[in-house]
Formats: C-alpha cells, sequence, structure tokens
C-alpha cells in the first residue's frame, strides 16, 4: 500500500466534490463551499478525498457509498456555526454535526445518506468551567473524555467521570445527547446531563434549562428551569446543534470496591436478576452494573480464533471450553461499591448474603482478581478511567463489522430469559454470535448485542444486514425496541415507536427547522 | 471557587508523569501524548497488533491512520494533525521491541 502526503486543502483550494448534496447544483455548492471558506477559512473546509477518507469509514453493514459526506467543514466557534446555518438555508445544503465522531457500531462519523456537509465541532474543545464545589462541568462538543479526566487528575479536582467503553477517544456531549451510558452511579449519562447551548438552524442560540435567564449561576445545577422541558428534543435528534452541554461529576468516594459475581450456567440470568433488580432500585448497588455473557468476556480479552477457527456461529462446545480453561462465567456480574468503609461495609453485607440466599453465583473480589482481565478493565470502566480494551470485541470475529443492537428490557428475569433465546435464535440463523451484556439501568436494562461481522467479506456484509433487520422485526413483534441504533437502521426503528411519534418528530423538525438543513434522517426524522 | 482551565496551566505539576500531560485545550501537546493515550491503549495491551520493532515504513503507517483498517478506527485531522501523526509514525517505525506485548496474538483479520 502506498500513502500520499496529504497537502492541507489551504494549499491547493478546495477539490471538486465527488458527490453532490441532493438537489443542490454543482454551481450552488461551489458557492456554498466558498462561503464556508470565508467564514472558516480554507484549512477548515475539507473536499479533497485524502481528507474525507477518515470520515467515510463505517462498521455498519452497508457500503460507505450510502455514508459519503460531499465535504467536512470544521467550526470553533458559536459564530461560525450560526453563519454555516445561514448558509445552508439558504443553498439547502444538509450538514450532519459531529462532536469527536467515535459513534462505532452506531454509524462513527458518517451521514445517515450520502451528500451531507459533515459539520465537524472536534476543534471546539474547550472545557469551559469545572466546579468542584458543585461537582458540575461545561464542556464543548470536542472534548474528549481522556481530555476531561485529565483535567481534574492535573488541577487534582477528585471528581470522578462516566464514561462508555472505550472511553479514551470519545467524549462527553456527543455520547450524552445520543443519550449513550457508561458504567458508575452516573452511568445514565442523560439523566446527569444539567443545561445546554443550541444553535438553532435560524441562527438563534438557545440555552437550555436555567441558561436563558440573565447572570444565573445556576445553569448547571437545575435541569428543568420554567416552562416545557427541552433538553431532550436535541438528543438523538436534529432539532439544533448542540455547542455546549452542563454535566454532573461525582464526587471521588473515599472508598471504591469493585466486584464481579461468576454464574455458570447460561439460563441462570433469570436468577441474576431477581436477585439483582432490588439491591439496585434500593440503592444498595448504585452504579450501572453489567452482566456480560462468556463471548463478550473473552472478546475482549482474545480472538475467536484462539478456540476456533472455523466459520459461521461459535459453537456450544467451544464456549464450554472457553468457560473452563479461561475461568469465565456464562454470565459475569460486574457491580461495584462507593462510599465511606461503613458504607460499603453494610452493603456489602447485604450483597454476600443475597447472593448466599440465592444459592448460585460465585463472588469475586479485586483482591482475588488481581490483575487480570477482563476484571481489571471493568474496575477501570465503573469508576470512570479510560481504556480501550473493549475494542478487543472487533477482533473477535475480525473484519472491522459492529452494529449494536440495543434493546430496551424490563429488568424481569423471565423477560431477560426470552430475549436472549430470541437473540441467540436470531443470530445463529445468520451464522452470526451472540456477544452481549446487559447494563442496568434504574429501573431497565440495556441488552446490548454487538452484531459482529467481516465487513472484508460481501456475503457475510449481506447477510448481518439481513440479521440486523430480523432481529428488529422479531424484537419489534414482541413489544422490545431499541433505544438507540445505527445510521443504516434509524427508519425501520423510528416505525417501532408507532406513527404518531413519527409525526410529532416530524412537526417539530418543520416548525425548528423548516428547510430541513440540519442532519436529514437522524432518528429517521426528515422535514 | 470555580477552575478554568487556561489559568490553571501555569499550576500544572512539574516532573509528574514524563512526557505526558493534559491538554486543556484538546490540543496533543506532542507525538509522545497521542501515541500514549489513543495507541498505545490498544497496540500495548494486545487488542491491537503489535507494532514496534517492525521498521512499518511511516507513510504505510500515517495511510492506516488516516484511512483506518477493518477494526482499526480511523483518525481525521481534527484527531490528530499531520505534524503529531508524522512524529507517531517515524517513533512507531523506528521502535524496537523490548519486552513482550501483553497477551492475545490478534486474529488475522482485526
Amino acid at each position: 500500500m502506498t500513502a500520499q502526503k496529504t497537502a492541507p486543502a489551504a494549499a491547493s483550494g478546495p477539490a471538486a466534490p465527488a458527490i453532490l448534496p441532493p438537489g443542490v447544483s454543482a454551481g450552488d455548492f461551489a458557492g456554498a463551499i466558498r462561503e464556508f471558506i470565508t467564514i472558516l477559512g480554507a484549512e477548515n473546509v475539507l473536499t479533497d478525498a485524502d481528507h474525507l477518507a477518515p470520515y467515510t469509514k463505517v462498521m455498519v453493514a452497508e457500503s460507505e457509498d450510502l455514508h459519503r459526506p460531499a465535504a467536512v467543514i470544521m467550526a470553533r466557534t458559536v459564530e461560525q456555526v450560526q453563519k454555516i446555518m445561514a448558509v445552508c438555508n439558504r443553498v439547502r445544503v444538509p450538514i450532519w454535526p459531529i462532536s469527536t465522531g467515535r459513534n462505532f457500531g452506531y454509524g462513527s462519523a458518517a451521514p445517515q445518506s450520502a451528500g451531507q456537509v459533515i459539520l465537524d465541532l472536534r476543534h471546539m474543545n474547550r472545557i469551559l468551567e469545572v466546579d468542584p464545589v458543585m461537582c458540575t462541568a461545561l464542556v464543548e462538543p470536542g472534548v474528549t473524555y481522556q481530555q476531561l479526566k485529565d483535567y481534574l487528575v492535573e488541577n487534582n479536582i477528585p471528581l470522578w467521570l462516566s464514561c462508555p467503553a472505550p472511553s479514551a477517544i470519545a467524549g462527553p456531549l456527543g455520547n450524552t445527547v445520543d443519550r449513550g451510558v457508561g458504567y458508575t452511579p452516573y452511568g445514565e449519562h442523560f439523566m446527569m446531563q444539567c443545561g445546554m447551548e443550541v444553535v438553532l438552524a435560524d441562527g438563534q442560540v438557545l440555552r437550555t434549562g436555567m441558561g436563558g435567564v440573565q447572570n444565573t449561576n445556576a445553569w448547571q445545577v437545575f435541569k428543568w428551569g420554567y416552562g416545557p422541558y427541552l433538553d431532550g428534543i436535541f438528543t438523538q435528534s436534529n432539532y439544533g446543534v448542540v455547542t455546549k452541554m452542563g454535566m454532573w461529576l461525582m464526587p471521588q468516594p473515599p472508598v471504591y470496591k469493585p466486584f464481579s459475581i461468576r454464574y455458570e450456567k447460561d439460563e441462570d440470568i433469570h436468577d441474576i436478576v431477581e436477585t439483582l433488580r432490588p439491591l439496585r432500585i434500593a440503592g444498595v448497588i448504585p452504579n450501572a452494573m453489567v452482566f456480560a455473557n462468556v463471548m463478550w468476556e473473552a472478546a475482549a480479552i482474545m480472538p475467536r480464533s484462539k478456540y476456533y477457527q472455523g466459520t459461521g456461529t461459535t459453537p456450544d462446545h467451544v464456549l464450554e471450553e472457553i468457560k473452563a480453561k479461561e475461568g469465565i462465567g456464562a454470565w459475569n456480574v460486574y457491580a461495584a461499591l462507593y462510599g465511606t468503609k461503613e458504607q460499603v461495609e453494610v452493603n456489602w453485607n447485604i450483597i454476600t448474603g443475597a447472593i448466599k440466599a440465592s444459592g448460585k453465583g460465585r463472588i469475586i473480589t479485586e483482591e482475588e482478581a488481581g490483575e487480570t482481565e477482563p476484571f481489571k478493565y471493568r474496575a477501570k470502566l465503573m469508576r470512570g478511567d479510560m481504556t480501550l480494551q473493549e475494542f478487543g470485541l472487533y477482533r473477535w470475529r475480525g473484519g472491522g463489522g459492529s452494529m449494536w443492537f440495543a434493546p430496551v428490557t424490563v429488568a424481569k428475569g423471565s423477560e431477560t430469559r426470552d430475549q436472549t433465546e430470541l437473540a441467540k435464535k436470531i443470530l445463529g440463523e445468520f451464522g452470526l454470535d451472540y456477544v452481549a451484556e446487559y447494563i442496568v439501568g434504574m429501573r431497565d436494562m440495556h441488552h446490548i448485542i454487538d452484531v459482529l461481522f467481516d465487513r472484508s467479506n460481501p456475503e457475510e456484509m449481506e447477510r448481518a444486514h439481513a440479521c440486523f433487520a430480523k432481529l428488529l422485526s422479531e424484537f419489534g413483534k414482541r413489544g422490545y425496541a431499541v433505544y438507540r441504533v445505527n445510521t443504516a437502521f434509524m427508519d425501520q426503528t423510528a416505525d417501532l415507536y408507532g406513527p404518531v411519534k413519527r409525526h410529532v418528530d416530524q412537526a417539530l423538525k418543520r416548525a425548528l427547522d423548516p428547510n430541513g438543513i440540519i442532519a436529514p434522517g437522524k432518528s429517521g426524522i426528515r422535514i | 471557587m470555580k477552575f478554568r482551565p487556561i489559568a490553571l496551566a501555569a499550576l500544572l505539576t512539574l516532573g509528574m508523569a514524563p512526557a505526558v500531560h493534559a491538554s486543556p485545550t484538546g490540543v496533543w501537546r506532542g507525538s509522545n501524548e497521542a501515541w500514549e493515550k489513543v495507541c498505545a491503549r490498544c497496540h500495548l495491551s494486545g487488542v491491537g497488533p503489535e507494532l514496534r520493532g517492525r521498521q512499518l515504513p511511516p507513510e504505510y503507517i500515517k495511510q492506516v491512520v488516516r484511512h483506518g483498517f477493518l477494526a482499526m478506527p480511523a483518525f481525521p485531522h481534527g484527531a490528530i494533525d499531520d505534524a503529531t501523526l508524522d512524529g507517531v509514525a517515524l517513533y512507531v517505525s523506528k521502535s524496537r521491541l523490548n519486552a513482550p506485548a501483553k497477551p492475545a496474538a490478534p486474529a488475522k483479520k482485526l
């Protein structure tokens, strides 16, 4: 493979774009590009193939041609974003805003449909404020978890983050507005979000919650403000460009006690849920704990080829061998306690008592686990530390294909058993693996399945696409729907939530963005 | 009291972690930092393939970083600028492998 030195766009002027936004003439688009250059400078307007390449790398089971951007523009200020909106409205150029562009398995950085202009906000990366007294932060879209973590550590501010796995290269704003989750007691990220600044399609700048009150100092401490609560409509949506976000951070506890519970049988998932749900709802286990299955655990630490060289679904006897030789359970619980020594001790006794009474499950403490993976990276996640260990999932079968199938589950044992059986059956029909974990919310669980496939094999990619479509429809028939989905399946998912929801989404879109310039197709929403 | 990043930059403790500091503005302070805080998290942990000691051509490394390769994500210029990437590519290309990386040889296709 040869590489060519990529010349900055500024040196040669913008290249003619390979594709155009739908319905926009080459002449009009060239005019828009010239205006973007006036606003942003030529070095922040990318149209050449080399500079666009990183934005076209997707993991979903569709051709990148369906998600190829017409250009990428990079803004640094709110004023620039406002001016961009004016150009887009005039020329009808659709833009796809990204924060850090690390939405792997959900579409990465690429737009929902080809021909949109990516508005990359990675350079808007100021940590505007961290208040160690109120335990809040205000950040721009390009701030990464790593950057925020470094800032807290270097300034000796004893606050913890909650991040998704893998965390280091993703950022809190993008993750939160896509309603991602983490693993600490603050793991439901949108619940811990407080105050937004949003550039609307007409160029107005909205501050949500208390943010509109002149001289307020409560923007990051009171979520609701007055009148209709608006933050929700700017998540998983395309009604505005979020340029600032407030969030709550967790005070570092005096004692942190991560632990694991190993269960030997697939069907134990029922009893796991029934045993642990009451402890989660009562707050005895405060964090978004996880129930990871054998393949998720194995994939985080090794490729499948270590035990199985075949193709198709990994046979059960291989999984049994992995369990025995690697010391992995059929289901592996990861949870943690946080607080003073006394608080942790009291809750620890309640948990160990409940496990003992249930008659199954082996508790593994941090001392017992030592430096072994996957315990070590799980312990990091549950205190919001940086790790990319879970990228290991992508090497399980290899080939760079991944789509998260993430149905919401009621935290009842019977429902987890039904969903697990159904998912395993459908994935098996398509020769794919059930690589799964449940992330436990306040009452729900996110049933997270990584639909992994070899994207370099067209036949397998096609199969993965068909499998995902069937997962959505079969789960949908039984009243189950995903909480978030990749760019290839946004319309099918929107349909599951019903025609009235789609109509209201569209009515809001027409009201706030009548020309449909912001991220058309996001969550199935268009004018 | 509220912390404001720029004003506090002067307070950074010197000599703490060798050659690695936070960047409140999100810009890499050097190739070392980018390597340690991004690349090394996979390529020194056995998640991604071992790169050290292979004399991989810098141009090849840069191509893979910019375009991605199977499971390897692509990194746009907003995430790592050309100068920093040049430094990372040179470092990896000239690196020696003294100690083997942690477990797990990668699968054929990553």
